[in-house]
């Protein structure tokens, strides 16, 4: 795991972004230390920030600078960690034993395969990130959408602790490094004992320098000098008093419809109109900040 | 640069004492990340600027932390990083020892309350800490520890303060603001806030919302500091000309789902708009509970004075003794004394047993039935009960 450093330098190729579907991800120097801390120490990053700041975005870039495979996990008011882990489908195991009893199945494999309740577990993406052998790159997307009890079952996870298996009668062992990332909107508190083993870190907006890197990342056809003037009145927007202020992915998507369907002049001009703003559905979120 | 351990141990014990929510295993993961390869292959450099970065990564718990800790940490670094920087003897090696230990022993225990320096460990002349004398303005020049026993008592536990002048956005923080009145103050620190905030929602969530009188319940709080929290619920009794009485005794424990079927089906579809719901458990006459709070009980009596006027509805919904098959004497006077009061008030009663009839007999039920018009739990049985009550 040493030897495993992110350093937010490698973006996608264009082949890459269609393949892949991986989009660029500039991370600030604060977040590239937080991944690298939680490398190293083997903890999860719990990230926050406001919706739409690259929190889920940044475990797909970690996953893909580093060639790993990432499990995607998306938290639900009703998860639970048992049931998220693994389902046994004890109902393909009677179907299959009802085969083999009636002479349908004859095979010995049939035979064994009905004898070992290994065979009728399947593992969830989130059970597949803890125990596949290999090093993975672990996304638990929006943590607080759950009861508190989710989070801190999830702590013997974390902590590489076996995970016990009733239908196996047994515990499973999580083996390989894990990079854990954790989101969260926090909607709800998280325990104490759940911080605890966390390095947290809070994905601020970025600095107009960062955003121009960012938007220059995206759009690297687009006229620089056009970037900058947009970045300037995307600011002034977001100093307005709004409900819901937008961020750097509504930003992305307002620049990306304004690049589509107008040439530089348009946009100048459009800019320029200080009374209506263009395509601001992309934009806004909430009646109100509409309205204004 | 080199780092110091004392200077480490320093910074945490600062962050301490000013109540931010710093605990050991934070301080160890900080010290070991420090002394390893890790620091220096992440950071690449070891000056003050990555240090502080690192122990943001590893201290910072929450977005509100960052502010408080940014400030603290300048003003420890303000203050303090000439002392103790490149200063490896500041602290008598004996402390160090004896402190690493319990830490290493207490690192399960998450609990600094738990360390106890000893009485004769020295501390360094220049480092001094003084829970009196600690200020909410500035830091003292020489601070001392006074207190043998620093952390184990509990009464010399020191206060969490802060040390900045204009700390006005910290109240809902740990910290107590220094320019609030001590009885303005809000008695707990965001922990124990979070802590009850989740009590409360469990309790609401437990109780019926629309009764919960919630300022008064805040001011309970507020006036008990928050550690022994008093629901107080409005007095808001609406009276309702249809009372249901349900039976929850253990031998109507098999008919709870039925008991359910019944309120929701009879208030569905029309037959009791509104109800006042009532259950009791062997005692009718002495102990009604409302079936949404059951906290406080009243009499029959009590119940009864509340009606002036006729035309008012009852369903008793209980098996009258017959799950269990035998005649019990006081039951049947208490029943009776119970249905006496409620004619009394003008209501019409019908009682619905959960059992067919057949079980009825030598029950007290088979006698019962002869106060009160008795139906079993059946299309039939409802039928004639709701024609009564019509």
């Amino acid at each position: 795991m040493e030897n495993l450093q992110y350093t937010g330098k490698r973006q996608p190729t264009p082949q890459e972004k269609v393949k892949d579907g991986i989009l660029p991800y500039i991370p600030d120097e604060l977040l590239i230390e937080a991944v690298n801390l939680s490398i190293v120490l083997q903890r999860p990053l719990l990230l926050m920030g406001e919706p739409g700041c690259g929190k889920t975005m940044l475990s797909h870039h970690v996953a893909f600078e580093l060639g790993l495979n990432l499990y995607s996990y998306s938290v639900r008011s009703s998860s639970n960690l048992n049931e998220d882990i693994y389902t046994y489908d004890a109902l393909m195991r009677l179907h299959d034993a009802e085969l083999v009893r009636q002479k349908i199945k004859t095979d010995e494999k049939d035979l064994k395969k009905v004898n070992d309740s290994k065979n009728y577990i399947k593992y969830s993406e989130l059970g597949k990130g803890f125990f596949t052998p290999q090093d993975s790159v672990i996304l638990i997307d929006e943590i607080d959408k759950a009861d508190i009890d989710f989070s801190d079952d999830l702590l013997g996870m974390l902590e590489k602790k076996p995970f016990y298996i009733k239908e196996l009668n047994g515990v499973k062992k999580i083996k390989g490094n894990k990079i854990v990332f954790i989101t969260s909107n926090k909607e709800k508190d998280l325990s104490d004992a759940f911080l605890r083993r966390c390095i947290f870190h809070y994905i601020h907006f970025p600095q107009n320098e960062h955003l121009y890197t960012i938007m220059k990342a995206h759009f690297p056809d687009v006229n620089e000098a056009i970037i900058k003037i947009i970045i300037k009145f995307f600011n002034k927007i977001r100093n307005k008093d709004l409900e819901k202020k937008p961020s750097t992915s509504e930003f992305i998507d307002w620049l990306r419809v304004l690049t589509a369907c107008h040439t530089d002049d348009e946009i100048i001009d459009i800019l320029g109109n200080d009374e209506t703003i263009k395509y601001s559905g992309t934009l806004f979120k909430k009646k109100n900040d509409l309205d204004k | 640069m080199t780092i110091s351990k004392s200077f480490l141990l320093n910074l945490y014990i600062f962050f301490r004492k000013n109540g931010f929510n710093v605990k050991l295993h934070d301080y160890l993961l900080l010290y070991q990340t420090v002394h390893s390869n890790i620091f220096k292959d992440i950071y690449k450099k070891k000056n003050i600027n990555t240090l502080k970065r690192l122990c943001k990564s590893l201290w910072v718990k929450y977005y509100e932390d960052e502010i408080i800790f940014e400030m603290l940490f300048d003003s420890f670094n303000n203050q303090k990083t000439n002392e103790f920087i490149n200063n490896e003897n500041n602290i008598n090696t004996n402390l160090k020892n004896n402190l690493k230990n319990n830490l290493e022993s207490n690192i399960t225990n998450e609990n600094i309350e738990t360390i106890h320096i000893k009485k004769n460990k020295k501390f360094p002349e220049t480092i001094q800490y003084s829970n009196d004398n600690f200020s909410n303005e500035v830091l003292p020049e020489k601070i001392h520890y006074s207190d043998d026993n620093f952390f184990n008592n509990e009464k010399q536990k020191p206060k969490a303060q802060l040390l900045f002048s204009k700390p006005k956005y910290h109240y809902s923080l740990h910290c107590r603001p220094p320019d609030l009145e001590e009885d303005m103050y809000f008695p707990a620190t965001r922990d124990e806030m979070r802590q009850y905030t989740q009590n409360i929602k469990l309790e609401v969530s437990i109780y019926n919302t629309k009764r919960l009188d919630i300022n008064n319940t805040i001011k309970n709080i507020h006036d008990n500091g928050g550690k022994l929290i008093k629901f107080v619920f409005k007095n808001d009794f609406e009276l309702s000309s249809n009372l249901i009485f349900i039976d929850k005794s253990r031998s109507m424990s098999p008919f709870d789902m039925q008991s359910e079927w019944l309120l929701t089906s009879l208030i569905m579809n029309g037959c009791i708009i509104k109800s006042n719901i009532y259950i009791f458990d062997n005692d009718m006459i002495n102990k009604l509970y409302r079936y949404n709070n059951q906290s406080n009980n009243l009499k029959i009596n009590e119940l009864i004075s509340c009606y002036k006027y006729k035309n008012n509805k009852a369903i008793i919904f209980s098996d009258a003794g017959a799950s269990r098959g035998s005649l019990n004497a006081k039951r049947i006077r208490n029943t009776q004394f119970f249905i006496k009061q409620l004619k009394s008030a003008g209501f019409s009663i019908v009682w619905l047993n959960p059992l067919p009839e057949d079980h009825w007999y030598i029950a007290s039920a088979d006698l019962i039935k002869n106060y009160v018009p008795m139906f079993d739990l059946s299309v039939n049985g409802l039928k004639k009960a709701i024609m009564i009550l019509s």
